[in-house]
């Protein structure tokens, strides 16, 4: 499905006591289903604003969002997030945090068993196969990281949205993190939406990059990347891939910046 | 020294006892020179020794007093807990209810317990009744603080991860809400706990015929000024054993405090 997930002309505001921001103004952009996408621009420019418009935690203020053809008009139930902070349950252990959302989302999904075999078996896709009965302080942050991927595919959802998720990682576990991730896209039959401000990392990571300008928010820019799949990290050091960074990179930000 | 050939659990273990020794040998030291040195008047400030053979001397009383003491705060102590966790959850979780209620119980905190202590009796007889319910009115507030406090306060991208995952409001209360407010909860337990010993003090002084207040109270009134010191020790000493109780049982309960990244 081709126009799985649709911004249609939307501007969204915050209102606050100042008065109100326009975070996003007439941002369009079309997401065809299983594709992986990155969304990428300058700090305040409106990308997180457009993860929690696509998952339904904000309305928006102008146009419309549409996901599999219907109008978004509150919480999806078919989503799967992870921030920036792994934002994992510190009195639980690995295991139950990953298995969280199935304790969130109604209806019944499988007798205990099943479930803790599912999530074991999403912690040995991330290399945490021993981990399942640790507490997340006795993980490193990229691990931590690690589980909250786990946690936003256990309940195999159709959308997984990434605001930032690797960006408190240090460049060599942020590298890791992109094979893993890639690993856990190419296994679901999902629909991958990637916020942030690496272009490297959106250009290894996905089919298309969108290129935000700043607030107010809009799509100024889209490039396709074909390099095959599955990308090794030796793909970003080829002159194709610096010529698809470079031409990223000259539309963000609102300037050209010529002499690349 | 033989500093050298101490182990470091050794030095640690010394490095956490001497302070606190050093600090109390302090004041022995300065009591001592002020009454035998300095030779302050007993009538204002009794030997150390005076103060050490009355507690002995009167153990079976200050026992049986101390008791009644303990006795009325724990039970304070118990229905405070239940008071604050309460209201510390109703008003943690509904708006509307913070704003209706919170501002009233401020206002009412910071009436001077001892004004309420006679309304009390009127209302409830003499003793043991009166003290209970002003150790409940002290004890409840930092626990429903506390308790609101956690509640209420918890990640806003936790929050919307938790709902992206179809949580409602009512899970998350439950689930995450509860579960952080555990340790900011058991650290009320030590003020608390604290305040309702107070509470049940103050009672006594005015109107109670036994326990710590009332012998304090009988004591100055009669210049009795050794067993007034001694029955202050006593208090002083109820308090201590009630702060490193609910500091023990704060570690162990909410041990996920302690070892995060909080």
């Amino acid at each position: 499905m081709r126009d799985y997930i649709v911004l249609d002309n939307v501007g969204f505001d915050y209102v606050s006591q100042r008065g109100r921001v326009a975070a996003l103004q007439d941002a369009g952009m079309t997401i065809g289903r299983g594709d992986s996408v990155a969304i990428v621009g300058p700090s305040g420019c409106g990308k997180s604003t457009v993860l929690k418009l696509i998952a339904g935690l904000l309305s928006p203020s102008a146009g419309e969002v549409r996901v599999g053809g219907g109008e978004v008009r509150g919480p999806l139930t078919n989503v799967g997030m992870a921030f920036q902070n792994p934002l994992l349950l510190p009195w639980r252990t690995v295991a139950d945090n990953v298995l969280l959302p199935f304790e969130l989302l109604p209806g019944s999904h499988g007798s205990r068993r099943e479930l803790a075999e599912r999530a074991q078996g999403l912690l040995e896709k991330v290399g945490l196969r021993d981990f399942g009965n640790k507490y997340p302080w006795e993980l490193s942050g990229g691990m931590q990281q690690r589980v909250s991927l786990c946690r936003a595919l256990v309940h195999n959802p159709e959308i997984l949205l990434l605001d930032e998720p690797f960006g408190s990682l240090d460049a060599f576990t942020r590298e890791t993190l992109w094979l893993a991730t890639q690993d856990l896209w190419t296994a679901r039959d999902c629909t991958l939406v990637l916020v942030t401000h690496d272009i490297r990392e959106a250009v290894f990571l996905s089919n298309t990059v969108f290129v935000m300008s700043p607030r107010p928010g809009r799509i100024v820019y889209s490039e396709h990347v074909n390099f095959p799949r599955p990308r090794m990290l030796a793909a970003c050091y080829t002159e194709r891939f610096g010529e698809i960074f470079r031409s990223i990179r000259r539309h963000v930000g609102g300037e050209e910046v010529v002499d690349l | 020294m033989g500093w050298r050939r101490l182990s470091t659990a050794q030095r640690d273990t010394i490095g956490r006892l001497l302070p606190p020794l050093v600090a109390v040998a302090i004041v022995v030291v300065g009591w001592e020179f002020a009454t035998q040195v300095a030779r302050v008047p007993a009538l204002l400030l009794p030997d150390l020794r005076d103060v050490a053979s009355t507690l002995w001397e009167s153990r079976q009383s200050i026992l049986g007093h101390a008791l009644v003491t303990l006795q009325r705060t724990a039970v304070g102590l118990a229905v405070g807990i239940i008071v604050g966790v309460s209201l510390g959850l109703a008003v943690g979780y509904s708006a509307i209810i913070y704003a209706a209620i919170y501002p009233l119980l401020t206002a009412f905190y910071c009436i001077p317990k001892q004004a309420l202590v006679p309304i009390f009796v009127v209302w409830v007889g003499f003793g043991t009744p009166p003290a209970i319910i002003t150790a409940v009115i002290t004890a409840f507030f930092p626990v429903m603080v506390n308790v609101a406090t956690g509640v209420s306060t918890i990640n806003p991208d936790l929050a919307d991860l938790l709902k992206s995952f179809g949580g409602s409001k009512k899970q998350i209360f439950l689930k995450v809400g509860i579960p952080t407010s555990l340790p900011y909860f058991f650290s009320s337990l030590r003020v608390s706990g604290i305040s309702a010993l107070i509470g049940v003090v103050v009672s006594e002084m005015i109107a109670s015929r036994e326990g710590v207040g009332y012998m304090v109270l009988m004591a100055g009134v009669e210049f009795r000024t050794p067993l007034l010191f001694a029955y202050v020790v006593t208090s002083a000493l109820l308090g201590i054993a009630i702060y490193a109780l609910f500091t023990v049982a704060d570690r162990r309960l909410a041990w996920w405090a302690y070892r995060g990244n909080r």
